[in-house]
């Protein structure tokens, strides 16, 4: 082999390894990564920003941690597939997870998720093995002892609540124990009745309803019949009112009539009396349309005499 | 004979070929073959503990050194458990230590939190209600050498704990009332954090320290489930039935109610109404008889005086007559047939 062959598989083995050492020294950090540099196993630095970083060969390690995803967990539920512009997502139900107790030991079924982020790579990286296991068996906990100290109506009802303080309480148990995670959000996204007792509480809602309408109708009545009856006295009242003073009107009128006569009379009372009598007849005559006229004295025969056309026809 | 030269010369430019090619792979073997050396006599002299790891150094089988966390609060008072130990060195440090070759052996675990987790197990409370409880542990291990003598492995330390935990959490459920173990949180969270500390004393000697205890399941016992579902439906079942009664009783009484002062109202107006008729009655009675004092105007309304009008006491027999004439006016109409007698005295002028 000749000696130029010989100098160019030597310089491009030496190139190689040059190369693979420089590559080995540099590394990329993109945006939402950190990375944790480790010499010999012990943590020399942590890299927060994104670039191009550069290491020591071969001897530094580099270990990368995503800390901008969002990560989910879903408690009481696990969806089966994620939906799409066409089809809703799906879910199935975890029933051992679900089902709580609440005080007096009554059942209720929850669903619940919280998300969550990297925010201390290294605690993350370090302190805690399983981490998401962890954070499973600790949430479950505190979600728990929080419904667990609410009545059945408010566990039902106070979802945000409930969802605050267990993100609290939760916070601080995985801070003590160094996971490195922070909660962004947790919420109950449901809590039902048991399908079983669901429409035994519906039917309480029902008789609320049906009581209030019944009170409604009684409210009713009373506003009908009350003013109504009043009304009625009102007029009972008043027509006798008028009544009186009716009848005392014609009373005073009756008798102021008797009193204009009575003076007439008393100045003279026999021809008084004649011409009323004869007064009288007139007008009854006048308005009377059969008149006849009987001879009493004659024997046989009652003849009388009609004075109007209409008796005339039936005249003897 | 220039066979024989061509052949020599031939042969020993080959010689000479595989002469530098041999000189080339030496110096290529020294190139990668001096690193893979280094790397080796590194391994032998050296080595490593992550600061997840903690480890036992032992000479010869003798526990000399444990490698620790830096935090590490316990290994010193761990260490006084076993007699043997009692030279041990506590390192609290991570990354590169060197050892002698074959003599000295390293050993390392995880110095990460580890989870215990028990298995569901029904209780009861002081009030004799049972539950099923699921429960788990946070530990670490803290003296790698006691560790590694005593346990050994996870799933010895699991079953340690499991014969340690459960008394200690059985027995605190068993001193609570239902009620208390499911609403009071933090009286639980204490007395299970009290059962931790009692607990720590124990698995010192194991060489690992527990650093939580959470409950994080309780339920009923699959029996007691549809018990349960039963008592919920039949006391919504009663308060549904007690407030429609409610609501019923309410009603019939506002309506008994409202028809009483109805009625009330309406007797009212009739007595009322009765005796106005009646002084109605007696008032006019009173004018007939006695007459009334009338009021005298003058031509523009105003009220000058009053004047007596009589009743019909003042001529009884007068007034029977006018008042029988107005009657005989107000019987006769045009319908009525009247016979008159010739003697009639209304005739007197008509037939003479």
């Amino acid at each position: 082999m000749s000696k130029t062959i010989k100098n160019l598989i030597l310089g491009l083995t030496i190139i190689i390894i040059v190369v693979i050492a420089l590559f080995s020294g540099i590394y990329v950090l993109d945006d939402g990564e950190q990375a944790i540099i480790e010499r010999f196993g012990e943590k020399i630095s942590i890299e927060k920003s994104a670039g191009i970083k550069f290491k020591l060969p071969f001897i530094d390690k580099v270990n990368k941690i995503k800390t901008d995803n969002l990560y989910t967990l879903q408690y009481g539920y696990r969806s089966q597939t994620s939906g799409d512009t066409r089809n809703p997502a799906q879910y199935s139900d975890v029933p051992t997870e679900a089902i709580i107790l609440t005080n007096g030991s009554y059942i209720v079924n929850v669903e619940a998720m919280l998300q969550y982020r990297i925010i201390d790579a290294e605690a993350f990286y370090y302190n805690v093995d399983d981490p998401q296991g962890t954070l499973r068996l600790a949430f479950e906990g505190v979600l728990r002892r929080n419904v667990q100290n609410k009545d059945i109506d408010d566990a039902l009802r106070n979802k945000g609540a409930i969802s605050s303080e267990t993100k609290q309480e939760l916070q601080k148990k995985i801070n003590d124990y160094g996971l490195g995670l922070r909660i962004e959000s947790l919420e109950i996204q449901n809590t039902t009745l048991p399908s079983e007792v669901k429409p035994s509480y519906d039917d309480v809602i029902n008789a609320r309803n049906e009581k209030d309408k019944l009170l409604d109708d009684a409210k009713k009545y009373r506003n009908e019949k009350l003013p109504s009856a009043r009304a009625e006295a009102y007029k009972m009242i008043e027509d006798s009112k008028a009544y009186k003073a009716d009848k005392v009107k014609r009373a005073q009128g009756d008798v102021a009539r008797f009193n204009e006569v009575y003076e007439k009379y008393k100045l003279a009372k026999d021809v008084t009396r004649t011409r009323l009598k004869i007064e009288t007849m007139e007008e009854i005559l006048k308005a009377v349309k059969d008149i006849h006229i009987i001879d009493m004295d004659s024997e046989g025969t009652i003849k009388y005499l009609p004075l109007t056309p209409s008796s005339a026809k039936g005249a003897e | 004979m220039f066979d024989n030269e061509q052949s020599i010369a031939k042969e020993n430019e080959v010689k000479k070929s595989v002469d530098t090619s041999i000189d080339l792979v030496k110096k290529l073997v020294k190139w990668i073959a001096i690193p893979i050396v280094l790397l080796v006599l590194f391994n032998m002299f050296a080595f490593t503990v992550k600061e997840d790891e903690v480890a036992v150094v032992r000479k010869l089988g003798e526990t000399k050194k444990v490698i620790v966390d830096r935090d590490n609060e316990v290994a010193e008072s761990q260490n006084d458990y076993k007699e043997e130990f009692k030279n041990v060195k506590i390192v609290k440090d991570k990354g590169l230590f060197f050892k002698i070759p074959f003599i000295t052996s390293v050993q390392k675990e995880t110095s990460k939190l580890l989870t215990y987790i028990a298995q569901p197990e029904n209780i009861n409370t002081y009030d004799k209600k049972q539950y099923e409880v699921s429960f788990f542990a946070q530990y670490e291990i803290t003296h790698p050498g006691l560790y590694q003598v005593k346990l050994g492995s996870i799933s010895k330390a699991n079953s340690i704990l499991d014969d340690l935990i459960y008394p200690i959490v059985i027995n605190r459920i068993n001193q609570a009332q239902s009620e208390s173990f499911l609403t009071e949180k933090d009286t639980m969270y204490l007395t299970l954090q009290n059962g931790m500390e009692e607990l720590n004393k124990k698995v010192a000697q194991y060489g690992i320290q527990l650093k939580d205890i959470e409950v994080y399941r309780t339920i009923l016992p699959q029996t007691n489930i549809q018990s349960t579902y039963n008592k919920m439906k039949a006391e919504r079942d009663a308060a549904a039935q007690e407030i429609r009664s409610e609501g019923k009783e309410e009603y019939d009484k506002t309506v008994a109610e409202v028809d009483r002062e109805v009625t009330e109202t309406t007797s009212n107006a009739i007595e009322e109404s009765e005796r106005i008729k009646g002084e109605a009655d007696a008032e006019a009675l009173n004018i007939y008889a006695y007459g009334y004092e009338a009021e005298v105007k003058d031509s523009n309304g105003n009220v000058t005086g009053t004047k007596k009008m009589n009743g019909y006491l003042i001529d009884p027999e007068f007034y029977e007559f006018w008042r029988s004439l107005q009657a005989y006016k107000e019987a006769i109409d045009e319908d009525t047939t009247i016979y008159m007698d010739k003697n009639n005295p209304f005739l007197k002028y008509f037939t003479n």
